[in-house]
């Protein structure tokens, strides 16, 4: 419930900063006293490096279970490697089929030059 | 003719008598292992291939969120310093990427490890295990057919012609596929039903990051309410931009100028459009997922994958068009 509160009003102070970047937005684009203007941009980057942080902030709050489920991922991908190794098997057993006649070829044409 | 009417030297069977027991068995294990070839690509393995293709798409597309939203950052701390380079000069700090570089990698540890399941579903349910089969199979049949030339063979073997050993080749390679089929019918389903939960999990964090944009006097949250806002910097920079060099703009460089006003603002809605459309693959990804061992209707899955397809393709052109007009 503590946390849910937080939330409330952080959400609440983020809505307060994001109505105070819309009205800049809106005065910058009308505005024509060059003066004004740069207050008026110098205003929109403080509120804006407000509203950053407090996104980078909901963003690394994340951080943590994009690692946890790194962990988990790399273990589904361990079993898949799993699979993806005795599959190659098979396919080796057929290459030393391939190998193994190749080789009865090499040496049935040896002992028959041997024994002529 | 003679020769192959004779006794072999070891048995004392005859040609007919070596047949039956060489041919017969061996057309027995043909015909078993070309029945049993008819069915051995299963849906999943199927299904597998194509999803792990799709999701190959979407990973791309979320990674290339991120990229954008640090790209229009970027571009927005560039203009607050071009503007206030005279008051200021080379201000670093107005210079700073939006996300850390651990809460970055965290993510893109996260992505890679989803790129690497897609393609090691789309390379273990694929064909490439059946064609790299079929490469060795090839080369067995010319090996054995090489073999069965050998005079000294048809001397104690005379049974060993082409057709005969090609047979056998064509079965080995049919039974492996058959092992193949068979192992990846035990484990895929496994596999897939391990990582639903974990993709359920990743694809739900990749969405929260994506967030909302701000909407009636609302913040929003995340890669998009960021995106959303920078861009409302790039805009009112530009117009300070045009208001400051009005004195110095020829008609026509001013013409230009403010002509980059309404594509700055449909470069807003375009870029958030493209976020909002990963959120949506990434929300079919576990949709499609899913369906990979639950569907039974091929078709359905196939509508549902194209979408997924379709849609990636579609972001993918978004952010390209977006990094190109960045660049202008």
């Amino acid at each position: 419930m503590g946390n849910e509160a937080d939330l409330g009003v952080g959400q609440t102070a983020k809505d307060q900063y994001q109505h105070l970047h819309d009205t800049l937005a809106r005065a910058r684009e009308t505005c024509t006293d060059l003066q004004a203007r740069q207050r008026l941009r110098q205003e929109a980057e403080t509120v804006q490096a407000v509203l950053t942080a407090m996104d980078q902030a909901d963003m690394a709050s994340r951080t943590s279970k994009f690692e946890e489920v790194a962990v988990q991922v790399d273990s589904v991908n361990s079993s898949m490697d799993k699979l993806k190794a005795e599959i190659a098997v098979i396919i080796q057993d057929v290459g030393i089929a391939e190998k193994v006649v190749g080789a009865i070829d090499s040496a049935i044409a040896a002992s028959a030059k041997l024994l002529s | 003719m003679e020769a192959g009417r004779r006794s072999t030297p070891d048995t004392g069977l005859g040609r007919e008598h070596v047949s039956v027991i060489i041919y017969y068995p061996m057309l027995g294990l043909l015909a078993l292992t070309v029945a049993l070839s008819s069915c051995a690509l299963s849906p999943l393995a199927k299904r597998s291939a194509a999803f792990g293709n799709a999701a190959t798409v979407v990973v791309r597309d979320s990674s290339n969120a991120y990229d954008t939203v640090e790209r229009v950052t970027y571009q927005t701390g560039v203009s607050f310093l071009v503007l206030d380079f005279d008051r200021s000069g080379f201000d670093r700090s107005k210079i700073k990427p939006f996300l850390s570089i651990h809460d970055l990698e965290s993510r893109q540890r996260l992505l890679r490890g989803l790129q690497v399941y897609a393609e090691g579903l789309a390379d273990v349910a694929g064909t490439s295990a059946l064609v790299t089969v079929d490469d060795h199979s090839k080369t067995l049949s010319e090996a054995l057919v090489k073999l069965s030339d050998n005079a000294e063979l048809k001397s104690v073997f005379p049974a060993a012609n082409e057709s005969t050993v090609k047979g056998i080749a064509t079965a080995i390679d049919t039974l492996a596929k058959i092992l193949i089929e068979r192992k990846r019918r035990k484990e895929l389903p496994n596999i897939v039903g391990k990582m639903e939960t974990v993709l359920e999990r990743l694809c739900g964090l990749f969405d929260e990051d994506i967030g909302t944009r701000p909407e009636n006097g609302h913040s929003g949250r995340g890669l998009r309410n960021q995106l959303w806002n920078e861009y409302d910097n790039l805009i009112g920079n530009q117009t300070d931009y045009i208001a400051i060099s009005n004195s110095r703009l020829t008609p026509a460089e001013k013409a230009s100028e403010i002509a980059k006003l309404p594509q700055l603002v449909s470069q807003q809605q375009s870029a958030d459009a493209a976020l909002a459309a990963t959120q949506r693959a990434l929300r079919q990804l576990v949709i499609t997922h899913r369906a990979l061992v639950q569907s039974t209707d091929d078709s359905s899955f196939r509508s549902r994958l194209y979408e997924l397809i379709g849609d990636g393709e579609e972001i993918a052109a978004f952010y390209s068009s977006l990094q190109t007009k960045g660049k202008n």
